[in-house]
């Protein structure tokens, strides 16, 4: 039996060329190990290009989504399988890879102006949406105004200029030094909207040709056949994933441990390792003495600790949370606060919660773990780190306080965050943002009880989540591929890009 | 109290003070058997669960025992146990889980010979950490199956334990396990009957109803968690049995004891003595009602006759005496009767009589009062006439002229005597006894009254009248008597005198009536009670002997006399005459 080839990525940093923020981050998608096996080869190709590109591919590939996929809402993604399949459909004005590395797009050129503030794009020239529209820059603008996406990021409609076809440039309100990523952030993505068709027309290589419930199939666009096959994305959200690998499907992203050790014993499969994307957190929505408990309590765990719980209490692939973090690196941010808050179930007198979402079981995992250590030795210096208030670590770690890890329903869970009113939650971030504003304001809007009080600055205010979110364990997926069926090129969020001849 | 109120107190005394006695009774009988059947069942269950309790700790050595076995054969565990190998390690932490789901039990932890948690099946995470009380404790007394607090990362849940060891190289690790005690373990001991199973440990209650389960907790912290209640008592409307089953405090160093409580609630015999009061409520009423229709209808079988014969009695007096009691009864009402009408016979006859004696008395007062007056009227004549005798002797001349002035005087006397004589002809007439048509002596004395323009008399006389047996003479004064005192009892003259005649509707007493009305001044009740005695009268020029002259000539005829009268209303007299013999 052959054994099956597992890659790791291995980043480069792409000096002076990108946002700070992002190659701190990126410096640490190196430091993953595989889920199941050492390396057994270095990256083919380029440094993201984690499976080559065979001589020969079938007529159609079969990939498996976990989420169905809501394909009127493109390009704007509201989870891995939408980044998954928008990625093979919608084009952004540049592309960044797992390195960091930005690399033309849409855009075939750019141009740095005013010090860093005006920053123009030239349109490549052969650019067509899918119904043969040459995209314009006038055409882009509409598209950012239609899905909302420009003003998300910021971006006033009037710091947006067309300079004839095919040159659009932006205006910052502080000097970029490097290209603004934002624009490689999947929502980005250019489309138009066309009568009679039900989703959005991109300008990518492949053109959506049927689309149903949780199966999306798409075709080469008709400029741009030559060989290339039919894909077809179909959702298996609720199979168990090794049936899926053992359903032929040539694509299948998981994170799920017993299904990765499944597919490493079968011949025909190849395990890409692919970028850590998420970060597990812990938020002590009691946080009211953090900030004043700092000078004899250093907020964070160890890192022996976080390596313990990447260790023992998940088991999925996961690594000790590695700073700094984008919600590090707010400086810049200004968020204006939520003004709504929502009412909950208050917890029951004499117990605090720790509350997680019940089908996260990474999040379940750290929750029930951080409660079994407060109630040992060390708890209350535990809980202390972790953020939670003096007194009340006290009366946890006394026995006074019961703590309970509490599994909630994903509207339960939203609400509950929401509201703040439970100790403390454990939730998933996504590690890497090409927009760590844009992020921030995300997270406030879902919790907006980690905006401090007293600290806003003339109606706004500036994030401090570092004092708030203590990072536990990062993770990520990893692609089980029927081996030479296709080519994998892997992006700076760890959404591979198929490659074919 | 009247007949009917005494029968019906005798119908509540004899039927309903008994059937409450057998009421009372029966439901003190049903309460103490239904209470004792609880009991049983209770008692029963407890018995159930001590053997339950028992097998689940020989189904949890007997899991433990496999378990022992399994881990002593797997290598893997043996080399994550006993080297710590990371490639090992997420199976060892994961172990207990799996064993404890394949074994069916609710509570696993796998602990090394410090106390410290190598694998933890309730509480995967839980690992590492140093517990070593709970073997520690089930060590002291093996092979016994506990109850025990287990933690889990939610909420920890009350656990029935048992203790296994093994041995690992140079390494013994001890095997928690155990199956939960919880609300549905309580309530499969319950097994959906009415009988409810409750734990009670550490101050603290759990049941498989809800209800009691709040009642106990309550309980509990009423009495600052006592670790020695008397249940049976602090739970009311409850038949309690209770089992001891050892409960482990790791935390205080060592085994107390928790109670397993047996409960039958009393509310289904309450609810069957409702059942028996709502149903004797509805006997008694049903019988009360019957007792009050049976008294009802004794009282009027047996008061009627006796209210007739009060009514009949009372319609007696002298001059009615005709009430008849006969009665076909052969009881005691029907003898009654029979007695009644036999001494309305013998009054009958002493009232003739009396009034023979009274009639003799009265011709002797006459007697005695014809005397005075005629000697009275005699003595002006006698005086007279010796008056003349004394002249015609000593002036004989003169006789002639005294005569002249004494024939006034002389005749005066006569005129008197004659008056008197004609008055005491009234007083006592000849009886002559012929059929008489009432209804033509009325319309007779009518034509001859002598009235003033301003009266009326009302003449309604009933056609075919039986002829009445009589001297026409007496019933011609009979009617004159009574139509001249109605009219003369007119005020000024002016009013209305109404005579009837009807026949008497009684065959055994056919007769005739005579009502005579009118609109006068009327009598007061003392005027009415003197009216019938001879000689008075409340008229200047009467004699006083008229109406006393009338009741002796209808008692002649066997008849009846009544009056009623009103002042200012007016008086009626009403006369029943029997038809009589026509011999």
């Amino acid at each position: 039996m052959a054994a099956p080839r597992i890659h790791t990525i291995v980043s480069h940093v792409s000096h002076g060329a990108f946002f700070i923020p992002l190659v701190t981050l990126l410096m640490m998608v190196s430091c993953g190990r595989t889920a199941r096996r050492a390396p057994s080869a270095p990256a083919i190709g380029g440094e993201c290009t984690v499976a080559q590109v065979p001589a020969a591919i079938a007529d159609t590939l079969r990939i498996a989504l976990q989420h169905a996929v809501d394909i009127s809402q493109a390009p704007v993604p509201n989870h891995y399988s939408d980044r998954l399949l928008y990625r093979q459909l919608y084009e952004t004005l540049i592309r960044v890879d797992c390195t960091g590395r930005v690399t033309p797009s849409l855009a075939q050129a750019w141009r740095r102006k005013d010090g860093g503030r005006r920053w123009s794009f030239t349109l490549r020239s052969d650019a067509r949406f899918w119904d043969g529209t040459p995209v314009t820059a006038a055409l882009v603008v509409d598209s950012w105004r239609e899905t909302g996406s420009a003003e998300l990021h910021g971006l006033n409609p009037d710091s947006l200029f067309v300079d004839g076809g095919r040159v659009l440039e932006v205006v910052f309100a502080r000097p970029l030094q490097s290209v603004p990523s934002l624009f490689a952030a999947t929502e980005m993505a250019v489309i138009r909207r066309t009568t009679g068709v039900a989703w959005p027309v991109g300008t990518g290589p492949y053109q959506i040709s049927r689309y149903d419930a949780g199966r999306v199939v798409v075709e080469p666009a008709a400029d741009r056949r030559g060989g290339k096959p039919t894909l077809e994305f179909q959702a298996v959200r609720g199979r168990d994933p090794r049936d899926v690998i053992d359903d032929r499907y040539d694509l299948v992203i998981t994170s799920d441990a017993r299904s990765l050790d499944y597919a490493a014993a079968k011949p025909d499969r190849d395990l890409v390792a692919l970028p850590w994307d998420a970060s597990y957190v812990f938020a002590a929505a009691r946080a009211g003495g953090t900030r004043e408990q700092t000078a004899d309590v250093r907020l964070g765990l160890p890192v022996e600790m976080r390596e313990e719980l990447a260790r023992d209490a998940v088991r999925i692939d996961a690594r000790a949370s590695t700073p700094p973090s984008w919600w590090d690196q707010l400086a810049d941010c200004h968020i204006k606060p939520a003004e709504h808050q929502v009412a909950s179930e208050r917890p029951q007198q004499g117990s605090a919660r720790i509350a997680f979402e019940s089908a996260d079981a990474v999040a379940r995992g750290l929750a029930e773990r951080i409660v079994a250590l407060a109630g040992a030795a060390g708890g209350r210096e535990l809980l202390q780190q972790l953020g939670v208030e003096r007194e009340l670590a006290e009366s946890v770690a006394s026995g006074m306080t019961r703590l309970q890890a509490v599994a909630l329903s994903k509207e339960d869970y939203g609400r509950e965050l929401l509201s703040g009113n439970s100790m403390a939650y454990v939730l998933p971030l996504q590690r890497l943002s090409m927009a760590p504003c844009r992020s921030a304001s995300d997270l406030v809007a879902r919790a907006s009880w980690m905006v401090p009080s007293g600290s806003t600055e003339g109606g706004a205010t500036v994030l401090q989540l570092g004092r708030v979110v203590v990072p536990l364990v990062d993770t990520r997926r990893h692609a089980v591929v029927y081996r030479g069926s296709m080519g994998l090129a892997v992006d700076w969020d760890a959404v591979p890009i198929l490659l074919v001849p | 109290m009247n007949l009917r109120s005494r029968l019906l107190l005798a119908f509540t005394a004899l039927v309903i003070i008994p059937l409450v006695a057998a009421g009372a009774g029966i439901r003190y009988y049903v309460g103490a058997q239904v209470s004792e059947q609880f009991r049983q069942r209770a008692l029963a269950l407890a018995s159930v669960i001590q053997s339950e309790l028992e097998h689940e700790g020989e189904t949890i050595g007997s899991v433990l025992d496999a378990l022992v076995a399994d881990i002593e054969a797997d290598n893997v565990f043996r080399r994550a146990a006993l080297r710590g190998e990371d490639s090992s390690r997420q199976y060892l932490l994961d172990y207990a889980g799996s064993a404890m789901r394949l074994g069916g039990l609710s509570m696993l932890q796998i602990q090394d010979t410090a106390g410290r948690i190598i694998s933890s099946g309730h509480f995967r995470n839980e690992y590492d950490r140093l517990e070593p009380e709970l073997p520690r404790a089930l060590r002291s007394e093996p092979g016994r199956v506990m109850l025990a607090s287990a933690r889990t990362a939610a909420e920890p849940f009350l656990a029935l334990v048992r203790l296994d060891s093994i041995r690992l190289g140079a390494i013994g690790f001890d095997i928690v396990g155990g199956v939960s005690v919880g609300r549905p373990f309580l309530g499969r001991m319950a097994a959906g009957q009415e009988l409810a199973v409750s734990l009670v440990y550490m101050g603290e209650a759990l049941s498989s109803d809800s209800l009691l389960e709040r009642t106990l907790t309550r309980v509990i912290s009423e009495t600052n968690g006592s670790e020695s209640l008397d249940y049976g008592s602090l739970l009311t409307n409850q038949i309690v049995t209770q089992i001891e089953v050892p409960y482990l405090v790791p935390d205080m160093g060592g085994i107390s004891s928790a109670g397993i409580l047996v409960t039958h609630p009393l509310s289904p015999l309450h609810e069957l003595r409702r059942g028996i009061d709502l149903w004797f409520a509805g006997a008694v009423l049903i019988t009360a009602v019957a007792a009050l229709l049976v008294a009802t209808w004794l009282a009027a079988v047996l008061s009627r006759p006796l209210a007739d014969l009060a009514r009949k009695t009372s319609q007696i007096d002298l001059d009615r005496l005709d009430v008849g009691f006969e009665s076909a009864r052969k009881d005691e009402v029907g003898t009654l009767s029979l007695l009644l009408g036999s001494m309305t016979e013998r009054l009958r006859n002493s009232a003739a009589k009396l009034k023979e004696i009274e009639r003799r008395a009265t011709v002797g007062e006459i007697a005695r009062q014809v005397n005075h007056d005629i000697k009275n009227g005699l003595i002006p004549v006698r005086n007279v006439l010796r008056h003349l005798e004394q002249v015609a002797q000593d002036d004989p001349d003169r006789l002639a002229s005294v005569y002249q002035e004494r024939q006034a005087t002389l005749r005066s006397g006569i005129t008197y005597l004659e008056e008197l004589a004609a008055n005491y002809a009234r007083l006592y007439p000849r009886v002559d006894r012929r059929p008489c048509d009432v209804s033509e002596i009325v319309r007779q004395v009518s034509a001859g009254l002598r009235r003033s323009d301003d009266s009326l008399i009302d003449l309604d006389l009933g056609e075919e009248l039986p002829a009445i047996m009589g001297d026409p003479v007496a019933l011609r004064r009979i009617v004159e008597n009574l139509m001249r005192n109605a009219v003369e009892a007119l005020e000024d003259g002016a009013g209305t005198v109404k005579i009837t005649t009807r026949p008497l509707g009684d065959p055994r007493t056919t007769g005739v009536s005579i009502v005579i009305s009118d609109t006068g001044r009327g009598m007061t009740e003392s005027e009415l009670e003197s009216a019938f005695e001879d000689f008075h009268t409340t008229k200047q020029s009467g004699t006083g002997l008229g109406l006393s002259v009338v009741r002796r000539l209808v008692l002649d005829l066997n008849g009846t006399l009544r009056v009623e009268s009103e002042p200012g209303v007016g008086t009626t007299f009403a006369v029943e005459l029997p038809r009589g013999d026509d011999g």
